[in-house]
């Protein structure tokens, strides 16, 4: 069993990514207030969880982030896709109409996630980084992005979502990024 | 003693009066109060109150009023107690409720639409993004004024499942209508069904199934619900909670709801359970801690036992409700209490009406306005059938119950009474009907318009009636805006759609074609405009159209040829002001 760290960002959706990842992972939880106790070099993977408000209103999270090793996993699930854009120098702006609770489909060229019917809570959307490539994208808003040197994975929809269709490939997806 | 009633299962309800009744006190840690009740009293049936507040640390510089204020956790340890039907409380207490209080909101509708309008500004701004906002209503009781007759009678009338009638003191009670179930745990499955998602007077219910509105603000409760009982302890099951069912029509007498269910397996204990899920998610918001601060900020009073829990507890299993659709009683003050969840998409004055409809059973000090009809009569009342469908939809939307012959028996008694005056002319009738069915008919001279109706367009982005009463405020206020060179206003709606005018519906030419507006861009029911869709056809200058339903984006009125028309003056020629 891969054993992960869950940063939380107190979103109320924390313990539904538990049990997303529960088949491959063993999680811990961190309140996101106490991550500088963390060593980050005893997990397989962090992620970054969603969470409310904005990625600059989480400085410890985001300098955790920056201290982690380049080849360490990580994966940032909306409020932290959009931390990891930041600290790539990508700009976070306002989304509107916010779009929360609601579902659009993936479009990607490749095949696994094509047409998937994703969750959506964000009022904030990302302009990536020339440091990432987006995997997946949904009316314009990229969905799926990939760092191009750093082991990062970013979703910035809900993956744990009771609404997002075939969780089980985007879970694949996170195992293959701890396996690269 | 005074009795006690609860849900239990299977339609039967728990009756006691002989009980033993211990609080929890103010500084009190609720879990170890509970966890002593389980240790001394595991085998009693016990019925406990929980407040909505009760697992939370004590807020200092708290301006908010108590309207009520009770312990935060109460528990009934039942002596001896029955499980009754309906029925058999029913002739228990047979003495029916004779007296209606009328009741106040507390909150007037210019400061709940500017908190809807606040709760929408944090959700732009990623703070949370659903919050359950309410509030208090509040009346006189009459003298010898029973809250547990209104209880049994309103609760079999209402039929909401998790209901409970609760004596706190000598001269207090609390009587909850609660259709939602929170958590029933039996054995180790713990089961929650949240209900989001409310039906609006008038509309249908496919409206509320095709909502997307509505189907998201549920989701995310679902999202929230999935979450905090994945937080329970289930290694010993290896289990995770999923969702049993998604969206089901919940059909309540006065309005309809969705609702879920999710479910997991658990080794925790009742104290345990609470201290993991509660409040409910459904009347927090989500994320919730966030949306527990706002409701402090934005809502003027505590909330007590109010979106709290109440239900029953004996050995392991338990059964709790979400304590809404509660009323509060202590000497002759009476309080209830309601409230909506506020998403992105949530229009500010449709929240106010759907408040005002989620205590509709409630006799509203400010909801009824008499009805007002209008027709032509010339020996006979023009479009009769679509008169009689209108005023009974009218009466029906403001709760009062009225069935299609009563009010077509009605109109065949006006039809006589006019007959009866031998009228040598055609007349304009204004008939306006009151709550009781009783009416008034005021006769004028038919209107002649000889001329084109000089229009000038007005905005207006919010709700107006979608019948017509006496209560003109905002139509008043729309005319106001009115050129002096115009008779009348077009109201284009916040979607830049024109709508109406203040006395007719409006039709257009365009090609060799005319359209109407839909009723759902905000437009009255008009008895003319619903003729002439169910013919599919009108008459415009001695010729016959093909006559369709279809939007007038305000930006198309300089191209098109405009028509006004109600059942009293025809249709006629429209110019507009630019």
């Amino acid at each position: 069993m891969l054993k992960a760290l869950l940063v939380d960002h107190h979103d109320s959706f924390t313990h539904n990514i538990k049990a997303w990842l529960k088949p491959r992972f063993a999680v811990s939880i961190v309140d996101y207030t106490e991550v500088e106790k963390i060593n980050a070099l005893e997990f397989d993977l962090i992620i970054f969880s969603p969470g409310p408000k904005t990625p600059s209103d989480y400085p410890l999270s985001k300098n955790f982030l920056k201290a982690v090793p380049m080849n360490k996993p990580v994966l940032g699930i909306c409020l932290g896709m959009q931390m990891m854009n930041e600290i790539e120098n990508g700009t976070v702006s306002e989304y509107f109409p916010p779009v929360h609770g609601k579902t659009s489909s993936l479009v990607s060229t490749l095949t696994q996630f094509n047409n998937l019917q994703v969750a959506r809570y964000h009022s904030l959307k990302c302009e990536i980084a020339a440091t990432f490539e987006t995997i997946a994208s949904s009316e314009s808003i990229p969905m799926i992005v990939r760092h191009k040197q750093k082991n990062w994975l970013g979703l910035q929809f809900h993956p744990e979502s009771f609404l997002t269709e075939k969780p089980e490939k985007f879970l694949q997806a996170v195992v293959e990024l701890c396996s690269r | 003693m005074q009795p006690l009633i609860c849900f239990h299962e299977n339609e039967k309800y728990i009756h006691s009066t002989d009980y033993q009744l211990i609080s929890c006190a103010g500084d009190q840690d609720i879990i170890q109060f509970f966890n002593e009740i389980e240790s001394a009293h595991s085998k009693k049936m016990k019925v406990v109150k929980i407040n909505y507040a009760a697992l939370e640390p004590k807020s200092e510089n708290d301006s908010r009023k108590h309207y009520i204020k009770t312990a935060k956790a109460l528990v009934y340890i039942l002596n001896d107690f029955e499980l009754l039907s309906d029925q058999e409380l029913l002739q228990l207490y047979p003495d029916k409720v004779t007296s209606w209080p009328a009741y106040n909101p507390t909150v007037r509708e210019t400061t709940f639409v500017e908190n809807v309008n606040s709760i929408k500004k944090d959700i732009c701004s990623g703070r949370f993004y659903q919050m359950n906002y309410t509030a208090a209503l509040e009346a006189q009781a009459p003298e010898r004024y029973s809250l547990l007759n209104y209880y049994i009678h309103q609760s079999t009338e209402l039929g909401c499942s998790y209901r409970a009638f609760l004596p706190l003191g000598p001269d207090e009670s609390i009587s909850c209508l609660s259709p939602e179930l929170f958590l029933r745990k039996k054995g180790s499955l713990v089961t929650t069904q949240p209900i989001k998602g409310t039906l609006l007077s008038g509309s249908a219910l496919s409206e509320l199934q095709n909502s997307s509105k509505e189907n998201a603000e549920l989701s995310m409760i679902v999202d929230l619900l999935r979450n905090d009982l994945n937080t329970l302890s289930c290694d010993k099951y290896n289990d995770s909670s999923r969702v049993n069912f998604h969206r089901k029509i919940l059909d309540l007498k006065y309005t309809a709801h969705t609702y879920s269910e999710v479910e997991i397996n658990t080794s925790n204990k009742f104290s345990e359970i609470l201290k993991k899920t509660f409040p409910g998610g459904s009347i927090s918001g989500c994320p919730k801690k966030e949306s527990l601060k706002k409701i402090a900020e934005i809502e003027n009073y505590h909330r007590d036992f109010y979106s709290g829990s109440i239900g029953w507890w004996q050995d392991d299993d338990f059964c709790l409700n979400i304590a809404i659709r509660s009323m509060y009683k202590k000497s002759q003050q009476l309080f209830y209490f309601t409230g909506c969840g506020i998403v992105f998409d949530s229009e500010p004055l449709k929240e106010w009406h759907e408040f005002l409809t989620k205590c509709s059973f409630l006799n509203l000090l400010i909801a009824f306005s008499p009805v007002v009809d209008t027709f032509k009569f010339d020996g006979e009342i023009t479009y009769l059938t679509e008169h009689i469908e209108r005023t009974c939809m009218a009466l029906r939307d403001q709760q009062v119950q009225v069935e299609q012959y009563q009010i077509q028996s009605l109109y065949q008694k006006l039809s006589d009474d006019l007959k009866a005056k031998k009228l040598s002319q055609p007349q304009k009738v204004r008939v306006v009907f009151n709550k009781d069915l009783t009416y008034s008919l005021e006769c004028s001279e038919l209107p002649i318009v000889d001329r084109p109706v000089v229009l000038n367009t007005v905005a207006h982005r919010q709700f107006l009636p979608r019948f017509k009463t006496t209560e003109r405020t905002a139509w008043n206020n729309l005319l106001k805006q009115k050129d002096e060179k115009a008779d009348d206003v077009l109201v284009i709606n916040g979607q830049g759609l024109a709508t109406e005018t203040s006395i007719y519906s409006v039709f257009y030419k365009l090609g060799d074609n005319m359209f109407t507006p839909p009723i759902t861009d905000g437009c009255m029911h008009s008895v003319f405009q619903a003729h002439h869709i169910k013919k599919g056809s009108i008459t415009v200058n001695d010729r016959t159209y093909k006559l369709s339903v279809r939007s007038l984006p305000a930006s198309e009125l300089p191209n098109v040829e405009l028509y006004v028309g109600n059942s009293v003056r025809g249709l006629n020629r429209a110019n507009l002001l630019f």
